[in-house]
């Protein structure tokens, strides 16, 4: 199915119309909202308007998703991971000047693969990609990969994640310049923090880079929460397990700067102090 | 309210296979301030660390007690909630906890109902302001780009809001100009009574003139040697502890082996 979205001409579902807990996007310009229901088989999003994206993925489904940018202003898009053991696979198609940025939160406790593909067609592009993680007893793998195609096209890739009791959290963070993308850009930060003994996390920052007149850079850590942290928050009177969320949900909080829509802002800060522990 | 007594009895503590306290005794009671001095390396800060429950120190046998209850055997936020209070050497910088939260957090951990935010605000100016701490304090996240001497405050301001029966002060005027050392001096000072006793850790005599300490222990190799008052003070400002060997023949052994409790690497020598 493909739906091209311009000034808020079509209207696919209302919010009353939509299954509870589908997976849905939602597609927000000066008209208002428009909300696509997102479940099995495939969808093409098309979007000529410089627009605000949310997606939420609640249900247990396979998700093929592409996203086609043709909007010379900026495109801002939020994923919000919800329950459900989703197998996403996100593709997002930068084809004009254009800043692109996709914030993805994670906070539920459930097993997914996510997989997030941007290509960067157009000239002097710009996107930025940011996730928020949160693993608590189960596996998840997280897949970023921006593929510059052009000149001048730039990303930067901040990816930051929490594990605990024996969850397992896998950050696959890939950025490719092709040859004669002259000018082009990847930066990319990834940050892992564990909390207990069982909990694993994993990082592999793969840079394909085929030109000399670029930049590139990676860089990656996972390591284990200071246990000095711990103990001065405990030696306060605040619990262990408190300790612990407390130290998480600050490493995880510097997403919402990103968020501009206060509704959003908020829900995910509820969010965070509910789940994330 | 009754006095409370945080008994120590014959602690032998170790840090990675090396006895640091080698059966130690103290009693300290509320109402008392104690002084801890004595060469570096000999367990002043060892004896802190361990009362609060510091991952890093395993106790090998002795006992803890306070107000007749089972120290060893609480976790360290239990023990944190029973009065007592430990005012870090090195208080860390922990990113992305906002200061204020974690304030009131710590004040509402032995609440039975959370503090109105009204109360709390009133009481965070007004501690804030006498420990020398301006209130934007209260948004940055805690210890997070603070000065050497502005942890100390944090601190301070910590121990002021939380209200604690023992106060274990480990270095509080490391690092500290003259007037900050007056602001120590004066949050003691004005905690002083039946309900509140402390253990000081410090090598200013500055310190111990303004706070008068109603005990004084030298601590070396583990074990207390020496307890008196004022006199003691005295006496080891005068002649530093070399009188100790000659005085009570306890032979003041030079620091062996470096033991390294942190990350960076220390070497080993003999």
């Amino acid at each position: 199915m493909k739906i091209v979205f311009e000034e808020n001409k079509i209207q696919i579902f209302s919010e009353r119309e939509l299954v509870k807990e589908a997976n849905k996007i939602i597609v927000t310009n000066r008209k208002g909202n428009t909300f696509i229901e997102l479940n099995n088989g495939s969808l093409v999003l098309e979007v000529n308007d410089s627009i605000d994206i949310s997606e939420e993925y609640f249900k247990t489904s396979f998700v093929d998703y592409k996203l086609v940018v043709n909007s010379d202003l900026e495109v801002r898009n939020i994923s919000l991971i919800k329950q459900g053991n989703s197998n996403v696979l996100k593709k997002i198609e930068i084809n004009k000047n254009d800043k692109y940025e996709q914030i993805i939160i994670d906070l539920f406790d459930n097993d997914y693969q996510f997989k997030s593909i941007i290509d960067i067609n157009g000239e002097n592009s710009y996107c930025y990609s940011r996730v928020a993680s949160m693993a608590a007893s189960n596996s998840k793998r997280m897949s970023i990969g921006v593929n510059h195609n052009t000149i001048g096209s730039s990303s930067k890739l901040d990816n930051y994640g929490v594990v605990s009791a024996d969850g397992n959290l896998l950050f696959e963070i890939m950025g490719s310049i092709k040859k004669g993308c002259k000018k082009s850009n990847v930066l990319q930060n990834n940050k892992i923090i564990l909390f207990d003994e069982k909990s694993t996390g994993e990082i592999k920052p793969l840079l394909y880079i085929d030109e000399n007149d670029v930049s590139a850079s990676h860089a990656a850590a996972v390591g284990k929460v200071d246990d000095n942290h711990i103990f001065y928050l405990m030696s306060r009177g605040i619990s262990a397990i408190d300790a612990k969320k407390t130290i998480a949900i600050g490493y995880l909080k510097p997403v919402l700067e990103y968020i501009s829509d206060e509704k959003i802002k908020k829900e995910i800060n509820l969010l965070m102090e509910k789940e994330v522990f | 309210m009754l006095m409370k007594t945080l008994k120590i009895e014959d602690l032998v503590v170790t840090v990675e296979d090396n006895i640091i306290l080698n059966g130690l005794n103290l009693t300290v009671n509320t109402g008392e301030i104690h002084a801890l001095i004595g060469p570096n390396g000999h367990g002043k800060s060892t004896l802190l660390n361990t009362i609060m429950g510091h991952y890093q120190y395993k106790v090998e046998s002795g006992k803890i007690s306070f107000d007749g209850k089972d120290v060893l055997g609480m976790e360290v936020d239990e023990r944190s909630k029973a009065g007592l209070f430990l005012a870090m050497q090195y208080p860390p910088e922990v990113a992305g906890v906002n200061n204020g939260d974690f304030l009131k957090a710590s004040i509402n951990a032995r609440l039975e109902k959370p503090i109105g935010l009204y109360q709390f605000i009133k009481n965070m100016e007004k501690c804030s302001n006498e420990v020398g701490l301006s209130l934007d304090m209260a948004h940055r996240n805690l210890n997070e780009g603070f000065s050497g001497g502005e942890k100390k405050r944090n601190e301070l301001l910590q121990m002021k809001l939380l209200q604690p029966k023992i106060a274990l002060l480990d270095e509080i005027d490391s690092g500290l100009d003259v007037d900050a050392l007056r602001i120590v001096a004066n949050t003691i000072n004005e905690m002083k009574g039946p309900d509140f006793g402390a253990v000081i850790i410090s090598h200013y005599s500055k310190l111990y003139e303004m706070i008068e300490p109603t005990n004084v222990h030298i601590i070396v190799d583990g074990k207390i040697i020496l307890t008196g008052g004022k006199e003691l003070l005295d006496k080891v400002n005068q002649q530093g502890y070399e009188f100790i060997e000659k005085e009570y023949g306890i032979k003041l052994k030079k620091e062996k082996k470096k033991i390294s409790i942190g990350t960076c690497a220390v070497k080993v020598t003999k």
